[in-house]
């Protein structure tokens, strides 16, 4: 496994415009300024598709601990703090290397253009500061891909539980393998909302399981 | 076509304003005239400027600044000016000034020297009545000096020609002493003119009889005119009542008169000037009128009326110095200056005194600098002569040791004659630029009336006419100002408009002009085909919200420059820096060689670039760098390559999906992906070297 890890991570190659300083402060010309949200737009799809990061925090670190209230909408989730606080980690939206950052202002900007481009959503909308999904492959790809593996290995009509879609023995090669129950929920609901899947849900309301087919 | 001897052609400066001669200064600037030929019109000289000078009526045509080669400028002479008469408009007919002039007071080229001559003495012989009668009347003179009973400082009232009980009639209130701003009386007045009335008489009596001796008894004219205290020689002023004594004065009028005499012989060489008439027929040659259609014709009347009167009184002068005994106002140059001076600042209460205090011994000061220099040049020209000399006996009496010693000599000699060469030169230099602050101060004092007559006019109909005058006399001056100082060749060709109202106000002194009408006036140039642009730059700021980027906008940076050069070779020169040197902050681009712009100029073109896109910018709390664009041109190049390698990469990783699944996407738990990232992060921490 870490000798996978290191093949694969050897490192994500940025493109040139990386280390241009200019690069990390908003623009003030419009057409420069596209190019340049266009730019960090595709530098972070790619940098969380090469990391298989599902989500990012407000100042670009990956966040592994995906929890939100979305269905409830309470206040404070006190377990994406402590992501918060880890600010060594590394951040997209930082370079070392030439010592540039990106301001708080203009990674917000950037992700606002993301979300338009329904290349994300905010894990809570009413607490931005939970982060934010990337999806570098659209909830439609996802749900495809989903539906395409419980078709092509014959559980069609059967009922999954989350966690078995996430880590079961049977995605591990899967891409979706691994992906964050955030975004897991929403590409069960554009299923749902086609008609080929139907959400189980607990009691309380969360979701214990998926049923396949229509 | 009709020929005018009494006409003469003038030369213009690049600004469209006459040229004025040594000692001359214009009085009153007037626009929107028209000439005749007795009851003929001048077909070509129907909308002009007048200036009015000391020495001549200077007429410019409008129409000069789009054609300037078919119209040319022309002067005619206040010598030749027998008398004046104001007709006021009727009707249709604006008000006209009426010249009437001498018949004889020609100069024709052939006999220049000998009519010179003539013109004086018929001067004489004509103003001399006036100049008598205005003697025995004192009230005709232009101003009367009265002395303040509280504090005993001499006070001039201007008259301009009218009584005193004009003036009572006119104000209402008797006026305020300048230093303890205590009214006067008008019976003061009234005594003070008849005092100056008597004591002229006199002073013109005694000398026109005994003129070459030297009054013992009364001090010859040591003694103040004014309040009859006997001052010490040296004095210039009265130690009692500060009245300038007339001791000074017979040198300056000498001089006066050799410049006056020079500058006839060395002026034009050529008389007369052609034109073409609306009517043959109604011409009279020794009559001209002008129509004023733009109104200011009582006040150009009165101005020519008391320059030709001026003229008169200052001939009389020149012929025998009838004049000894009275005072003047003007005592030598530098006092005539520092007079200029006191027209342009406050001269009323502790702040008066004490820079009529300062202005007293900046007068002194000169004197005695200029006598302690000659005394020094002369006791140097006599160390080299005694040493000459010394030199010249030892050759005559052994030419044989005339060896290394005469050698060593020889050189002291040159060292002592440049030594003398520089000190020459620094006073012919200090000299000129006296001169020349003289001629800015009488250069604008047409413009500093112009502009008290707009401050009067304020609120009434003619309030427009007299403003835009005023406007356009001042974007010509600016451009004269522009050209004579040299100020883009020393600027590399571009100035901002605050460096250039900052500097113009600081050559012609405080107040001549407001920002504001700087800018109108520089607005104007284009209208006059000057060779001079002036260009708008907005002073954009690079803000992160677009909010704000708006509102910035409104703020602009005006730049005067030359006519060709424009602002794109500027940019130009900056983008080649930059693109030598990417990455440099405002300051940085300033250094460079090339470029000695000022800041603002250099900021506000680099804000520009920025939003044309040319540049980018870097922000970092160390500074603000400005990098050449390369992130459009990457997006053209580099970036569009980059594009197409993400979407083959993602095409190889779904044909690798739809294939057999690779084990490199093994699902890793959100702790595992976390322990990933460690490991990065380790990693990257091994590469680094501590």
């Amino acid at each position: 496994m870490d000798e996978q890890t290191s093949l694969r991570k050897a490192a994500f190659s940025f493109p040139k415009l990386y280390n241009f300083p200019p690069f990390f402060t908003r623009q003030p010309n419009q057409q420069t300024y596209h190019t340049q949200l266009e730019a960090w737009r595709k530098i972070v799809i790619e940098y969380c598709r090469f990391y298989r990061i599902w989500a990012l925090s407000l100042n670009g670190t990956a966040l592994t601990n995906v929890k939100a209230e979305s269905s409830s909408g309470d206040d404070e989730n006190e377990e994406s703090e402590p992501s918060g606080t880890e600010g060594e980690k590394a951040s997209v939206f930082k370079n070392t290397k030439i010592n540039r950052e990106v301001k708080g202002d203009f990674i917000m900007t950037i992700y606002e253009s993301l979300i338009e481009k329904k290349e994300a959503s905010w894990i809570n909308e009413q607490n931005q500061r939970l982060g934010i999904l990337i999806y570098w492959n659209s909830l439609e790809d996802w749900a495809t891909m989903l539906m395409n593996w419980v078709v092509s290995t014959g559980q069609d009509g059967n009922v999954l539980t989350i966690y078995e879609l996430q880590n079961g023995e049977a995605v591990q090669d899967q891409e979706f393998a691994g992906m964050a129950t955030e975004t897991l929920t929403r590409v069960i609901f554009v299923l749902a909302k086609e008609g080929r899947a139907r959400v189980l849900k607990d009691d309380d309301g969360t979701i214990a399981g998926v049923k396949f087919g229509s | 076509m009709y020929h005018s001897k009494y006409w003469v052609p003038v030369s213009l400066s690049t600004g469209h304003r006459p040229i004025f001669e040594n000692l001359e200064h214009d009085i009153v600037v007037q626009d929107g005239v028209g000439l005749y030929q007795g009851s003929a019109k001048l077909l070509q000289y129907q909308d002009g400027r007048v200036y009015l000078t000391n020495k001549r009526i200077i007429y410019v045509p409008e129409a000069m600044v789009s054609n300037s080669h078919k119209i040319v400028a022309i002067a005619l002479r206040l010598s030749v000016i027998l008398r004046c008469i104001f007709h006021p408009g009727f009707l249709t007919s604006s008000p006209k000034v009426e010249i009437v002039l001498r018949s004889s007071g020609v100069i024709h080229p052939s006999n220049k020297f000998s009519d010179q001559s003539k013109i004086s003495d018929s001067n004489e012989t004509k103003s001399f009545t006036d100049s008598a009668f205005s003697h025995l009347n004192p009230n005709l003179d232009s101003e009367l000096v009265w002395i303040c009973p509280i504090c005993f400082l001499s006070n001039t009232l201007k008259l301009d020609g009218g009584s005193i009980f004009n003036i009572k009639h006119q104000i209402g209130v008797p006026p305020k002493c300048g230093a303890c701003g205590v009214t006067t009386t008008w019976n003061n007045l009234q005594k003070s003119t008849m005092l100056a009335g008597i004591k002229k008489s006199q002073a013109h009596s005694k000398y026109t009889y005994d003129l070459p001796e030297v009054d013992i008894v009364s001090f010859n004219n040591y003694q103040c005119p004014r309040c009859t205290f006997v001052n010490h020689p040296s004095m210039v002023c009265c130690e009692m009542c500060g009245t300038a004594l007339p001791s000074k004065k017979k040198h300056t009028q000498i001089l006066g008169h050799s410049m006056e005499s020079h500058l006839n012989q060395s002026s034009n060489g050529k008389y007369g000037a052609d034109f073409r008439l609306e009517a043959d027929n109604l011409v009279d040659d020794n009559v001209i009128k002008l129509s004023f259609r733009l109104g200011g014709e009582h006040n150009f009347y009165n101005k020519l009326y008391q320059a030709i009167k001026d003229l008169d009184w200052e001939s009389i002068q020149r012929k025998n110095g009838v004049n000894r005994g009275v005072v003047t106002s003007s005592v030598n140059n530098g006092i005539n200056f520092s007079k200029a001076l006191e027209n342009v600042g406050p001269s009323t209460g502790i702040h008066g005194l004490q820079s009529s205090f300062i202005k007293k011994n900046y007068e002194t000061s000169l004197i005695l600098n200029d006598s302690l220099q000659d005394l020094n040049n002369l006791f140097e020209k006599g160390v080299q002569l005694i040493k000459l000399g010394q030199r010249y006996q030892k050759v005559l009496l052994g030419a044989e040791e005339k060896s290394i010693q005469s050698i060593n000599s020889d050189l002291e000699i040159l060292q002592t004659s440049h030594s003398t060469a520089k000190t020459l030169t620094s006073m012919l230099l200090r000299k000129n630029k006296f001169m020349r602050a003289k001629g800015q101060y009488t250069g604008i004092s047409s413009l500093q009336s112009l502009k008290r007559a707009v401050d009067v006019k304020k609120g009434t109909s003619t309030y427009k006419v007299v403003y835009n005058l005023y406007l356009k006399e001042l974007s010509r001056h600016i451009c004269e100002f522009l050209i004579e100082e040299d100020i883009l060749e020393k600027r590399n060709g571009l100035i901002t408009l605050y460096e250039l109202y900052a500097l113009y106000n600081e050559a012609c002194g405080f107040d001549i002009a407001t920002p504001k009408e700087v800018l109108k006036a520089i607005l104007l140039f284009s209208k006059f085909n000057f060779n001079y642009v002036i260009t708008e730059i907005p002073l954009t700021k690079k803000e992160e919200s677009t909010a704000s980027m708006n509102i910035e906008c409104t703020q602009k940076v005006y730049i005067i420059s030359y006519k060709k050069l424009d602002s794109s070779s500027v940019i130009g020169k900056i983008l080649q820096i930059l693109s030598d040197h990417p990455g440099l902050s405002i300051l940085q681009i300033q250094q460079e060689r090339c470029l000695q712009i000022s800041f603002i100029i250099i900021e506000s073109l680099l804000n520009e670039m920025l939003n044309d896109g040319i540049l980018v910018i870097d922000k970092t709390l160390q500074g603000e760098f400005f990098y050449p664009n390369k992130i459009l041109s990457h997006d053209d190049s580099d970036s569009a390559i980059a594009n197409r390698n993400f979407k083959l990469k993602i095409g190889n990783k779904k044909q690798k999906n739809e294939g057999t699944p690779s084990p490199i996407f093994k699902a890793a738990s959100d702790d595992k992906s976390d322990g990933n990232h460690r490991d990065d992060i380790l990693k990257e921490l091994a590469g680094l070297k501590f």
